[in-house]
């Protein structure tokens, strides 16, 4: 039973992480029909800017996720301006090796200028267990997961409530008839990638919690990422978000109860049956 | 395949002119850091041209076909491994059991269009690297050593000398060139084509897409485990993180991507440039952390940004004709 429940907390936490990434792939899909390899460069390129700001300024990660979202959010913009735009024009291939070039790129240029060894953030403000007597929560695993919700609550709500939002999903909805109500689609796609960007940048703030920073890091989530993009449903962002969490449990569960070394194969084998039985998703309506 | 070479005289021609030239190359420049480069070029020349079955002609863009790849560099190595099988032979049996996977994960897979099949491949090949890391039988993580000592050259594929690689693998490349070519104006392709440009409207004329498109996936995974078996006995070491990574994939989907889809020397002309700037990048930078993949990275953005038709669509006329409308692009995507 411990083990159960475990199993279950390192599953949302590992999620919720998943859950932003998706998010942030899911809108750049739905927006502009990429699919976009360099989201997990965006996690790890904010892990480094929280690692760095926390070593010059003290700041704690809590008080950095703004300014990483924000700066995340300017390099996304321009990403988009300096490649993303000139891609768009070409077809759907080259867009999707040029964003795993950009991530190739990225890796690398971190690689080199950061070096490849292992850091992690020598102190956070909030750390230590809370013991509920059948299993231990970490507390420095906690704050992620509460950003990561926090964050997700935000972005439900810029989505749905705010004009800019609405026009972003118009367009992912029907680009054509978006730009005769006049929104204007280069503007929103920059805007969009721009939020994937900063949504990737909160989860990396988030995750230099617990994790550890390293020019690699962004590969471990980019798969997970698109898999449960495709769960939870084409372009439905809360679906992504739910599928990431329910990928974070699956991973923890197999790695419980099977062996690790078919962790894999058991996400694989799950998510090729959602895929054949209801091609559009989870919540991917009709 | 006599009607192909008669209707095709001057290409054919040119193919042994080329022949020719590639044979006489490497007694030209004797250097042995050429002669790895240009065996390296075959390799990926083949494997461009195998994923061009599928990704390039066919639209159905696989992104997992490392591990075709690297099911066939297994193949060679445990059969010269554990029952000392000729990697003459061994190559064949990896190409039936390649063609044999694709076949069995093809008709859930190919139902499936666009990311969604991009993602699935993606999915699979990352799960194939994992069982053979895990699979003690085959090495695990720590791969297979090929080389053994005292076997003869010639019947174990292995040569100290680089040149002798060089030519086995052209002799390997031209084969499959010329069945690509002469598969190139078939019905079989045509049909392919066809369903690249609208499944949908490709079974209404009569064309049975599942079946095409299973037959694409078989050929084109039979075709990239052959290149995978080949870059087995030139390294005479394989592991599961050098064969199966999602890079590998990509670097599939680029040879070809580069040198122009749908296109039958796009893949070699794409293989010569890539793999030319990713081993001179290595040599001369690679000491400096990541800037040589840097540069290969920047690079590539830059020629897939300005040159979206691939390296093909610069040759102008002479090349254009084997471009046929509309098959360069992929609109699978």
């Amino acid at each position: 039973m411990s083990m159960f429940m475990q199993a279950l907390f390192e599953g949302i936490i590992n999620g919720s992480t998943l859950a932003l990434i998706a998010m942030g792939i899911s809108l750049v899909w739905g927006v502009m029909g990429i699919l976009s390899f360099s989201q997990g460069e965006f996690l790890m390129i904010a892990m480094f800017f929280t690692f760095y700001v926390n070593r010059f300024f003290g700041l704690d990660p809590i008080f950095i996720l703004p300014f990483a979202m924000a700066f995340m959010y300017v390099f996304g913009f321009f990403i988009y301006k300096l490649i993303i735009a000139k891609a768009l024009k070409g077809p759907v291939l080259s867009q999707r090796l040029i964003t795993f070039a950009l991530s190739m790129v990225l890796v690398n240029l971190a690689l080199l200028i950061f070096g490849g060894e292992f850091r992690t953030i020598p102190k956070v403000m909030i750390s230590g267990s809370i013991d509920l007597g059948f299993m231990t929560l970490a507390k420095q695993k906690i704050v992620p997961f509460v950003i990561s919700v926090c964050v997700a609550g935000f972005m439900f709500w810029f989505l749905n409530k705010t004009k800019t939002g609405k026009a972003i999903r118009a367009t992912s909805m029907n680009k054509t008839a978006a730009g005769l109500v006049g929104i204007n689609s280069d503007k929103t796609f920059a805007m969009a990638f721009g939020l994937s960007a900063a949504i990737a940048g909160a989860a990396g703030c988030a995750l230099t919690y617990f994790y550890y920073i390293y020019p690699n890091v962004g590969g471990n989530f980019q798969l997970f990422g698109f898999i449960a993009v495709v769960m939870g449903g084409f372009g439905s962002i809360p679906g992504a978000f739910f599928a990431g969490l329910i990928m974070g449990l699956a991973d923890a569960y197999t790695g419980v109860y099977m062996n690790t070394a078919f962790k894999y194969v058991g996400i694989c084998v799950v998510f090729l049956l959602i895929v054949q039985f209801k091609p559009k998703g989870l919540f991917g309506g009709k | 395949m006599l009607k192909t070479i008669r209707a095709n005289r001057k290409w054919f021609i040119g193919l042994l002119i080329g022949i020719v030239v590639a044979v006489m190359f490497p007694q030209i420049v004797q250097i042995r850091f050429v002669w790895n480069l240009l065996s390296l070029i075959l390799i990926w020349s083949i494997v461009g041209m195998g994923w061009n079955v599928i990704g390039g002609y066919c639209g159905q863009v696989s992104n997992g076909h490392s591990m075709f790849y690297g099911i066939g560099a297994y193949t060679v190595a445990l059969a010269a491994h554990y029952w000392k099988i000729s990697p003459w032979i061994a190559i064949w049996i990896g190409v039936l059991i390649s063609a044999g996977l694709a076949f069995l994960i093809g008709k859930p897979l190919l139902r499936l269009r666009g990311h969604v099949f991009a993602i699935s491949t993606m999915a699979i090949a990352e799960c194939c690297r994992y069982i053979f890391i895990n699979w003690k039988w085959a090495g695990g993580a720590t791969g297979v050593y090929i080389y053994s000592k005292n076997a003869n050259p010639w019947l174990s594929m292995q040569f100290k000398n680089p040149l002798y690689y060089y030519y086995v693998f052209l002799g390997f490349t031209v084969l499959v060139l010329v069945v690509i070519k002469v598969l190139d104006k078939s019905k079989f392709f045509y049909y392919l084509r066809t369903i690249k440009g609208n499944e949908t409207a490709a079974e209404s004329v009569g064309i049975n897409a599942a079946k095409y498109k299973i037959r694409a996936y078989m050929l084109s995974a039979a075709i990239v485990s052959l290149g995978g078996s080949l870059y087995a006995q030139f390294l005479l070491y394989i592991d599961p993180s050098t064969l199966m990574t999602l890079n590998i994939s990509m670097m599939i989907v680029l040879t070809a991507v580069m040198g122009g889809v749908g296109t039958v020397m796009g893949p070699i002309l794409g293989a010569i440039v890539l793999t030319t700037i990713s081993e001179y990048s290595r040599v001369y930078l690679g000491k400096f952390g990541g800037l040589d993949m840097i540069l290969y990275g920047v690079l590539v953005i830059l020629i897939v940004l300005f040159v979206p038709g691939g390296i093909v669509s610069l040759f102008g006329k002479k090349f254009a004709s084997l471009k046929r409308k509309g098959s360069s692009e992929v609109t699978g995507g």
